[in-house]
């Protein structure tokens, strides 16, 4: 699976960051970006509108009493092989980001988008930030799904440390951090 | 979940320290950290205690009253920060667990630094703050660290048994006599507790360690142990300048507070030098430090240190010994 673009959306569906890892590809232009972003806030929004009512209430009441197995999401080890040196984990202790399935706070908006030539992953944090990889790999595998959002939980991780730890980034505003791009760039040429 | 590490030494309390006071100096901040009382002038003991706490310091119903140093200094403590803060804290070396969370000091650092930002109109005007914030932690060093060093080593093990309960007392430590480790073992509230503790730890000191007189050992100091204390290693590289007599280098390679901070334009290590130049002022040798940025193949965040001692520093090495 090669990742050809990620973008993160703000809560309000603007696109704070954009950046290619495949110079090869179609391109699209900045203004093509800004429209996507603010088109897939529009459909995640309308997706969770048209689930079922019926699903909705049962969701609701029963992420009161236990989180269902089925929600949660397996850990993918190994993806994107660990940094050599731990000290490049940022405030992330032992040998990964996270080492555990943990739940998706996706639950009824949209995660995946496939076409001939390629797919389109989305990662929704508790905020209402979204992170979106464009892969150039068209599939339709559960696994391939995870596999994504495990890479683009590890994107959220590097967010939290040298976005959100920054004195000069503005919330809600576009990304220009540095270390932030040189470290996803890090993650995604491990793949 | 995201923010978990435990892998960060402290000039934290220091910072808190600090910010306190800030707060305390500009109202709009957002940085309270303690719920400063106002309430700091008491009564004196001959008044029931109970009255003491709620009353807000003179009585119109009792006149003016004698305030006892000791009872007031006590009531000051207590109504800083709840039940325990920084001033109830030893100063033992081993007493505290020798790490903060990167993830806290980090907020914290960049808290500092966009109120530093907010505050100023030029990219030095930033820098000076922060430096101003470091000058007043390594003031505070010097004294510390000193003192610490001073403990005996390896008495921290017996001296926090001792205090720790009835049963270390049977340990029997020979060195600090009878009457204090009774008194640890009577000693059933905090407060008292707290006594114990500093009597004790007096007890441990022999000698107190002298202070730096020559230029390289306060170099050393700054080098190794206040490296130690901030970021738990000493510092990659201590260097003499070949081109200017009164120039030294300090190196870090993988500088830890500003490790999340990617900027070019505002240097944020100002922080650190701010703390070398209060370590080094307190100990009598004025300079200005500065710190640049010059990366190399393997660590592209390397930081120098420059420290540029006063004139006067070096005609004083020159004349003693």
């Amino acid at each position: 699976m090669a990742i050809q673009t990620i973008l993160v959306i703000n809560k309000s569906g603007g696109l704070v960051y954009q950046r290619d890892f495949i110079k090869t590809g179609a391109k699209l232009s900045s203004n093509e970006y800004l429209i996507l972003a603010g088109t897939l806030q529009g459909v995640v929004a309308i997706a969770s509108q048209v689930t079922p009512k019926a699903l909705q209430i049962s969701a609701k009441t029963g992420s009161k009493t236990a989180n269902e197995p089925s929600q949660l999401i397996p850990y993918v080890g190994s993806l994107g092989a660990p940094a050599q040196n731990l000290s490049d984990m940022g405030s992330f202790m032992g040998q990964d980001f996270f080492n555990e399935s943990f739940p998706s706070w996706n639950q009824s908006g949209l995660k995946h988008v496939t076409t001939d030539q390629l797919s389109m992953f989305l990662y929704q944090t508790l905020t209402g930030l979204k992170f979106v990889a464009i892969s150039t790999q068209s599939t339709t595998n559960a696994m391939a799904v995870s596999i994504a959002e495990n890479l683009l939980r590890k994107a959220y991780c590097l967010y939290a440390d040298y976005v959100m730890k920054n004195p000069f980034h503005d919330p809600e505003m576009p990304i220009k951090c540095e270390l932030f791009d040189t470290h996803l760039a890090e993650l995604v040429g491990q793949l | 979940m995201l923010t978990e590490a435990w892998n960060f030494p402290k000039s934290f309390t220091f910072l808190l320290l600090k910010l306190q006071r800030a707060s305390a100096k500009h109202n709009n901040t957002n940085l309270v950290l303690y719920r400063m009382s106002h309430k700091i002038i008491n009564p004196s003991t001959s008044v029931a205690p109970a009255n003491a706490a709620g009353s807000t310091g003179y009585d119109y119903t009792i006149g003016p009253q004698q305030t006892l140093p000791n009872t007031s200094a006590q009531s000051v403590a207590s109504t800083l920060a709840g039940t325990r803060s920084v001033y109830h804290e030893s100063l033992h070396p081993g007493a505290h667990g020798s790490h903060v969370s990167v993830a806290a000091y980090a907020f914290l650092f960049q808290e500092m630094v966009s109120q530093a930002r907010n505050a100023s109109k030029t990219v030095s005007e930033i820098e000076l703050r922060l430096h101003r914030h470091g000058y007043h932690i390594g003031l505070r060093l010097l004294e510390l660290l000193k003192f610490r060093s001073s403990v005996t080593p390896g008495s921290g093990r017996s001296f926090f048994h001792k205090a720790g309960g009835p049963a270390a007392a049977t340990a029997g430590d020979a060195a600090s006599g009878a009457g204090n480790a009774s008194g640890a073992v009577g000693a059933s509230g905090a407060s008292s507790l707290g006594n114990a503790q500093d009597e004790s730890l007096a007890s441990n000191i022999t000698t107190m360690k002298r202070r730096d007189l020559r230029l390289l050992e306060v170099l050393q100091f700054v080098h190794g142990p206040v490296w130690r204390y901030l970021f738990d290693r000493a510092s990659d590289d201590l260097v003499k300048s070949s081109e200017r007599e009164n120039e030294y280098m300090i190196i870090d390679n993988t500088p830890s507070i500003t490790r999340f901070i990617s900027s070019t334009n505002v240097q944020c290590d100002f922080f650190v030098c701010g703390i070398i130049e209060g370590v080094l002022d307190l100990a009598s040798f004025p300079c200005t430090v500065t710190a640049h940025s010059v990366p190399e193949d393997k660590f592209n965040r390397r930081v120098v240190f420059v420290i540029r001692f006063d004139q006067e520093v070096l005609e004083r090495e020159a004349l003693r010994f």
